[in-house]
């Protein structure tokens, strides 16, 4: 989706604020908003529903604020929560029932990391040290091809090995593929006014990359 | 068990199915229709959470105390400490630094950090001539075993939409002047990785202690917008 999300080369957002000794947390709301989501785990599919907000409002929203509105949408389209219920705060038969963190499970949950590397023979499309052209795609559904390396050439500098494709993570085959660190130098992003010094590395999957 | 947890609102979105992929035909009728929901709801975020949280718990979907041992957690245990303590351990042990530079969340995992949002971690390191800077252009990725929940400059709009086009121009702002000649490397994190930038050991801190070190580790030098410095007297970093 080309939506407001991906701003990576945009110009006009205004000045940087900075919040000096800032606090993890800035209102009791949003350490409830931030707990809830990770207690439900809403984080798979919640990145999308924040990305289709329209622009104004996704721009409006604070980043917590943001999380409860994709998160309330994500529980609602799981079947987790009805609106009725939203709107009458009762309970009502006949939706899912998801399975309850305990808090005897969280101090596991808070330190397991689940393997998001896979360990399957998938052989990789590019080596190390070769040039690649992303590509030029335009999904209207979730991606991680940022628009500004679009149509860019860079250098695989790095293969970390096989990822699910989050561009698929709504659907049941994960297509599961290497993805690579791909340097790009500044100046072919930005032009030759870029420092000559300067690149970005951008994550790629194999289905973002063709030979350059 | 966990696998479980994770997969368990994935499945059930995707049997949603169309509910969270519209297609742009009915985009419009979509957003018609949540704006007629958002009324229905408080349009303050405080009471909005608190009724969702109330259902959440009546319907058994959630524990109380679960979500306050999560917010403990990472308002008090799981911070940039942890990052300035892997920090200091690489700048005082050499083979633990090469582990660091080679994977990262396994060497991150040795001081005993791990979890969400940082099942990869790739640390990558800060030199004379090398400067890292870490981004998400898209959202707000942060490997938050070693840092914590991000900070709100982070996360915003300016931040991400100029880190990759004038990088430069930002870490000005951040009073971090870096010499044309030192090349700058900007990661964008796109995909599953999470990055920790290793900064350089500053002079003046011979003879310190790997705990002392890790007092001067500031979390923006982690991040990239800033260099490790001496701490000013009885100033934290």
């Amino acid at each position: 989706m080309n939506g407001i999300h991906d701003m990576g080369g945009m110009q006009d957002m205004g000045p940087l604020e900075y919040e000096k000794n800032e606090p993890v947390f800035h209102a009791p709301w949003e350490k409830r908003t931030f707990a809830i989501w990770w207690a439900t785990d809403a984080a798979p599919g919640y990145r999308y529903q924040a990305e289709i907000l329209p622009p104004v409002e996704y721009l409006g929203l604070s980043y917590y604020a943001r999380m409860l509105v994709a998160m309330t949408e994500l529980l609602v389209a799981g079947g987790m929560i009805t609106r009725a219920e939203l709107e009458t705060g009762q309970p009502m038969p006949g939706t899912r029932k998801g399975e309850l963190l305990t808090l005897a499970q969280v101090p596991a949950e808070l330190i397991k990391s689940e393997p998001s590397l896979r360990n399957l023979p998938i052989a990789p499309r590019f080596r190390t040290g070769q040039r690649v052209r992303a590509r030029n795609l335009n999904p209207v559904t979730h991606t991680r091809l940022p628009r500004y390396a679009r149509g860019k050439i860079g250098t695989i500098e790095r293969d970390h090995g096989v990822y699910d494709f989050e561009d698929a993570e709504q659907q049941l085959d994960k297509k599961p593929q290497h993805v690579y660190s791909v340097r790009f130098a500044a100046r072919e992003l930005w032009g030759q006014e870029a420092n000559q010094h300067d690149c970005v590395y951008v994550d790629m999957w194999d289905d973002y990359l063709e030979r350059a | 068990m966990t696998t479980t947890r994770r997969d368990f609102l994935t499945a059930a979105v995707t049997a949603a199915g169309a509910a969270v992929t519209p297609d742009l035909a009915h985009a419009h009728e979509h957003d018609h229709a949540h704006d007629h929901d958002h009324q229905v709801v408080p349009s303050d975020p405080a009471l909005r959470v608190k009724a969702l949280e109330s259902l959440l718990v009546e319907k058994g979907l959630v524990d109380r105390a679960a979500l306050d041992a999560i917010v403990d957690a990472y308002e008090y245990k799981i911070g940039p400490r942890n990052g300035a303590r892997v920090v200091a351990r690489a700048w005082v042990d050499p083979a633990y630094k090469q582990r660091l530079l080679t994977n990262g969340a396994a060497a991150i995992a040795e001081l005993g950090y791990s979890g969400p949002e940082g099942e990869q971690m790739m640390v990558v390191q800060n030199t004379p001539k090398v400067h890292n800077l870490v981004v998400c252009t898209l959202c707000s990725c942060y490997p938050w075993p070693v840092l914590g929940l991000p900070p709100v400059w982070y996360k915003s709009a300016p931040y991400r939409s100029r880190a990759v086009i004038d990088p430069r121009g930002l870490l000005r702002e951040f009073g971090l002047h870096l010499p044309d000649d030192v090349e700058l490397r900007v990661w964008d994190s796109t995909a599953d990785l999470r990055y920790l930038v290793l900064p350089e050991r500053p002079a003046g801190s011979e003879g310190l202690n790997e705990e002392e070190l890790a007092a001067w580790v500031s979390r923006d030098s982690m991040i990239g917008t800033a260099k490790v410095v001496k701490p000013a007297e009885g100033v934290p970093a």
